[in-house]
Parts: C-alpha cells; sequence; structure tokens
C-alpha cells in the first residue's frame, strides 16, 4: 500500500485483483468500487466482511480474491479485521521480510 | 511446588498463562472481570507476553478471537451470562470457522430479573453453537480445564472452540488451594499452536465462512462440524488419561463419586456437585448407598460413559441448575433421552430445579431428594419436576411482596398515603 495521491480516474492502477464470474449483478456500484479499491491496496490484503449482497463475492468453493476472506456478520467486520490484523501482526510483523515472501501464491 | 490460594477467576488466568496464550480480545463483565483484569497486569508488567485489545462488546469479541484463531494464532477469552448471550450470533459463527480457541464462562443467571449470581442458563443456552464445553466443579479443575480445552481444541481431529465453565461467586470469588502445574510440564502437555491448514494470510486465496447454495452443502457442513465434535469423545479420553499420566490427577469425561455400588445417585455439573459429594458421604454414614454421577464433560456428550455410570441403579435423581422454561431442566432431559431404550437404565429418572441465581442447595434437601426418588422406584411413579423452594424462602418473598403492596397502594393516585404529618411535613423528607 502507498501514500500516493490519486486525482483522476484514468490515473488508477488498472491491474484488476479482483477476479471476474461472481454472482454479483452486472453494473454493480458496490463492485467497482471494490474493483478499484482492490488494485490500489494490492495484492497484500485480507477482505473481512459483514452482511450484504457482498456475502456473494464468494460462494464455495469460489473466491475472486488473491488474498484471503472472511465473512464475519451483521455487526462485527472491523472487529474480525482488528482479530485477522493482531495475530498477523505475530506471526508475520508489519513490514518484515515475511510478508512479502509470502506474497507468492502457493 | 505448594499450592497457591487462588480464587476459581485466578485459576482460569493461570490456565491462559500457562498455556501461552497469544492474543486475548477483552470485555469485562461481572463475575468474569478479574480473568481479564489479571492478565493484563501480568502482560503490563511483563510477566506474560502476547497481545490484549478491548474490543466494544462481547459480539466483536468473539469475532475477533475467532478471527484470529483462523489466523493461526493461540487464543484466549472470557465472559459471563449476558456477554455470553450477547455474542451468540458469533458463537455459532467462529465454530462453524472450525476456530479453535478457549473461551471461559463464569456462569450467572440470565435477565430478568437481572441478577449476579450464578445458575447454568447462560452457558446451556450455548449447549447447540459448535463450542465444546467443559464444567468444573472446583478451582484446580478450572486451571486443568483450560489446559485440556486447548489441547481438544487444537487437535486435527476436533478443530473447534471450547468453553470452560465455572460458577459465579461459587467459584469465581471463592479461594481455594490450587497447584500451579510446573511450566516445563504443560509444555509436554500442551506444545505451541500448530495451525497447519487455517493459517489465513493476506496474499493466499483462503477463504472462511463463504456462503453455500442449497441444502447439499450447507447440511455437508453442519455434518462435519457435529462429527469433528463426536471425536473430541475419544481425543478427550485420551488427553485426559495424558493429563493424569503427567499431573496425577484425575479429569476423565465423567466424575463417579462413591457411585459404583449406589442404589441411587446425584446427577448434575459444576460447583453445587460438591455440595452433593458432601451430601453423599452424610447419607453413606446413616447407611444409605448412595453416590454421584457428575459430567465434566458435556458437548461433545459422552453418552456410553455416562450410561455406564448409572447403569442398574434404582434411581437417578437430576439436580438442573437451569431451567427451560415451559418444559424443565436441560440435563434431565438430556439424561432421559441418553438412556431411554437401554435395558440396564435405572428405574426412575427424578427431575429437580435448583440452585437458580445462586440460590443455595441445603443438605436437607439433598436428602429429601434422595427420598422422593426412593418413593418414585417404590410406587413405579415418576413425580413431575419439583421446583426446589423452602418454607422460609417463601416467607421472605411474601415480606418483600407486602412492601411492594403497600408502597403501590400508598402511592397510586388517589392512594391511601397521607398527604403530610402532624408536625406539617411530608412523610417523604
Amino acid at each position: 500500500m502507498s501514500e500516493e495521491r490519486i486525482k483522476r480516474m484514468k490515473d488508477l492502477p488498472s491491474t484488476h485483483l479482483l477476479g471476474s464470474g461472481t454472482p454479483m449483478c452486472s453494473g454493480c456500484g458496490g463492485l467497482e468500487a471494490l474493483h478499484q479499491i482492490y488494485d490500489v491496496l494490492g495484492e497484500n490484503t485480507v477482505f473481512v466482511n459483514a452482511a450484504g449482497c457482498m456475502t456473494l463475492l464468494s460462494v464455495y468453493p469460489f473466491t475472486p480474491f488473491r488474498g484471503s476472506w472472511l465473512y464475519t456478520a451483521m455487526a462485527s467486520a472491523p472487529a474480525g479485521a482488528q482479530g485477522v490484523r493482531d495475530a498477523l501482526d505475530m506471526v508475520r510483523p508489519w513490514g518484515s521480510a515475511s510478508i512479502l515472501q509470502s506474497s507468492t501464491p502457493k | 511446588m505448594a499450592p497457591k490460594l487462588l480464587t476459581g477467576n485466578a485459576a482460569a488466568a493461570w490456565g491462559a498463562r500457562l498455556a501461552g496464550v497469544d492474543y486475548i480480545p477483552a470485555f469485562p463483565i461481572t463475575p468474569q472481570t478479574e480473568i481479564i483484569e489479571t492478565l493484563g497486569a501480568w502482560m503490563d508488567g511483563g510477566e506474560m507476553a502476547g497481545r490484549m485489545v478491548t474490543l466494544e462488546s462481547e459480539h466483536s469479541m468473539l469475532t475477533a478471537a475467532g478471527a484470529a484463531a483462523a489466523t493461526g494464532v493461540r487464543v484466549f477469552s472470557a465472559t459471563s451470562s449476558q456477554g455470553l448471550l450477547y455474542a451468540m450470533e458469533m458463537l455459532y459463527t467462529v465454530a462453524g470457522w472450525r476456530a479453535p480457541f478457549v473461551l471461559v464462562n463464569v456462569s450467572r443467571g440470565l435477565s430478568a430479573p437481572i441478577t449476579l449470581e450464578a445458575d447454568h442458563n447462560d452457558i446451556l443456552a450455548a449447549r447447540d453453537c459448535g463450542f465444546l464445553q467443559l464444567h468444573c466443579a472446583d478451582c484446580q479443575e478450572v486451571l486443568d480445564g483450560v489446559l485440556l480445552a486447548y489441547r481438544l481444541a487444537e487437535d486435527t481431529a476436533v478443530r473447534l472452540p471450547v468453553l470452560v465453565n465455572l460458577d459465579g461467586f461459587y467459584l469465581s470469588f471463592t479461594r481455594e488451594p490450587v497447584e500451579l502445574p510446573d511450566p516445563g510440564e504443560v509444555a509436554r502437555f500442551l506444545p505451541p499452536f500448530d495451525a497447519q491448514n487455517i493459517r489465513f494470510s493476506a496474499s493466499a486465496p483462503e477463504s472462511q465462512a463463504v456462503a453455500v447454495l442449497g441444502g447439499g452443502p450447507y447440511s455437508y457442513f453442519r455434518y462435519e462440524t457435529h462429527l469433528a465434535a463426536r471425536q473430541g469423545l475419544a481425543v478427550y479420553a485420551d488427553i485426559a488419561r495424558e493429563f493424569e499420566e503427567l499431573f496425577g490427577r484425575q479429569r476423565g469425561p465423567v466424575e463417579c463419586y462413591r457411585s459404583d455400588d449406589a442404589e441411587y445417585v446425584f446427577y448434575m455439573i459444576g460447583s453445587f456437585a460438591t455440595k452433593a459429594r458432601e451430601a453423599v458421604d452424610r447419607l453413606r454414614e446413616a447407611g444409605q448407598r448412595v453416590g454421584l454421577v457428575r459430567p465434566r464433560l458435556l458437548r461433545p456428550f459422552p453418552v456410553d460413559s455416562i450410561a455406564a455410570a448409572v447403569a442398574g441403579k434404582q434411581g437417578v435423581i437430576v439436580i438442573d441448575q437451569n431451567l427451560s422454561i415451559g418444559h424443565g431442566g436441560v440435563l434431565h432431559t438430556e439424561l432421559a433421552a441418553a438412556l431411554y431404550g437401554r435395558p440396564d437404565a435405572p428405574r426412575a429418572l427424578t427431575s429437580f430445579i435448583g440452585g437458580l441465581g445462586g440460590r443455595d442447595i441445603g443438605a436437607e434437601e439433598f436428602y429429601q431428594m434422595v427420598a422422593v426418588t426412593r418413593e418414585a422406584v417404590a410406587s413405579g411413579e415418576t413425580p413431575p419436576p419439583r421446583l426446589l423452594y423452602t418454607g422460609a424462602e417463601l416467607r421472605e418473598i411474601r415480606k418483600l411482596q407486602a412492601i411492594a403492596l403497600v408502597e403501590r397502594e400508598e402511592t397510586a393516585p388517589g392512594g391511601t398515603r397521607p398527604a403530610a404529618t402532624a408536625t406539617g411535613k411530608s412523610n417523604d423528607e
């Protein structure tokens, strides 16, 4: 993740990390936002979701994400993210080489 | 090492410390708070490694606990009563994630009316969620239970979270001599958490709790969770045996106290079973063959161990410190289901509700329950569930009601409240 300020749509990265073929509706604005956010955040991203349309992004056994995805519940996605962040800090500290080493999909 | 005098809460905290937990998402609630305060103080003082984070609710606390466990660290948390119920949605959810960690519940009666004291309606509300359950009768069992729970939870044949239950006040704030196991021995019994395939990461497509379409896949995963819990029976038997070899304390799935040659046995869980042990000793002195059968493990339910422990008895006196409103006691129902159709099942299974909201169960009541059960065997007729309540208690509640009635009548519009006294002052002053 970088601190770069993006001013124009055309300056957004177009890497398209999010896979296609999800059961989301075509033209979904949320899905487009997710596309852009994922491209900005980069490959080393964990998604923690609460109940909503985007529950259907991952339907067993498919996932459009290159990183991990955790579906929590209506009220507690931030808490789920807190738990993942805290645990990742312990198993592979933030900014450590181990994050980069693990960036190659196994 | 000489035993230390510890509260049940401190014993739970020692269990977590000796288990070398990495992460403690926390939220306070009476009578549990001492557990996280103790752990927090140790972390502050550098006596314990790991990270503690306070969340904004028990619901969030359980989410963070499950998420961290799914990421591959050893997680501990604790709650009680209203907190456990507030987290109920996540109890089911994180068990479905197959995230192994340990949650201590300090039992406390449920609102309404609100109370602080113990009964088991809170923990039994979590009976069906997928957490396994260990029930403790004394402070030593609390410490031991936390260690056993980690072994059970993390076993690759199980991979489920485990609840360790102790009774509020009766254990949480009662000091008992507790032997602290040697940390080296604990490390032999409980090696570091090997997360293997449940390690969540930022860069590999690992998904947890994804949606399924249709009842087929849904049923498959629910059945898998159930079968993993059932596998916990054999796993628990093994680790309890190993625990006994290392630490010399019996922690099998069912405690049988003087029950081998007993004609009648008490059947109950939790700290009040120590009162039953005392009653058993007194009844034995009076020449009555009475014993106690107490499940430590309630999920997975050790049906065969329990059936064997009560086989051939005249009667089983089931004491439920809970009340399934509109039906009766949860333990009674489950025991009846477990024994139905077995040729050596006891002749009578009597049901008693007692100890709600910390209400004591007196020695005379234990004796009386045996007498009622003898009568049921003799007559061949089992009485309906009995709600334990003494004449003295009824007198006390009548007094409270009398005060409430006077207040209501005197303060009601057009009531009998005197407007002013002879000195011209209002009664309120």
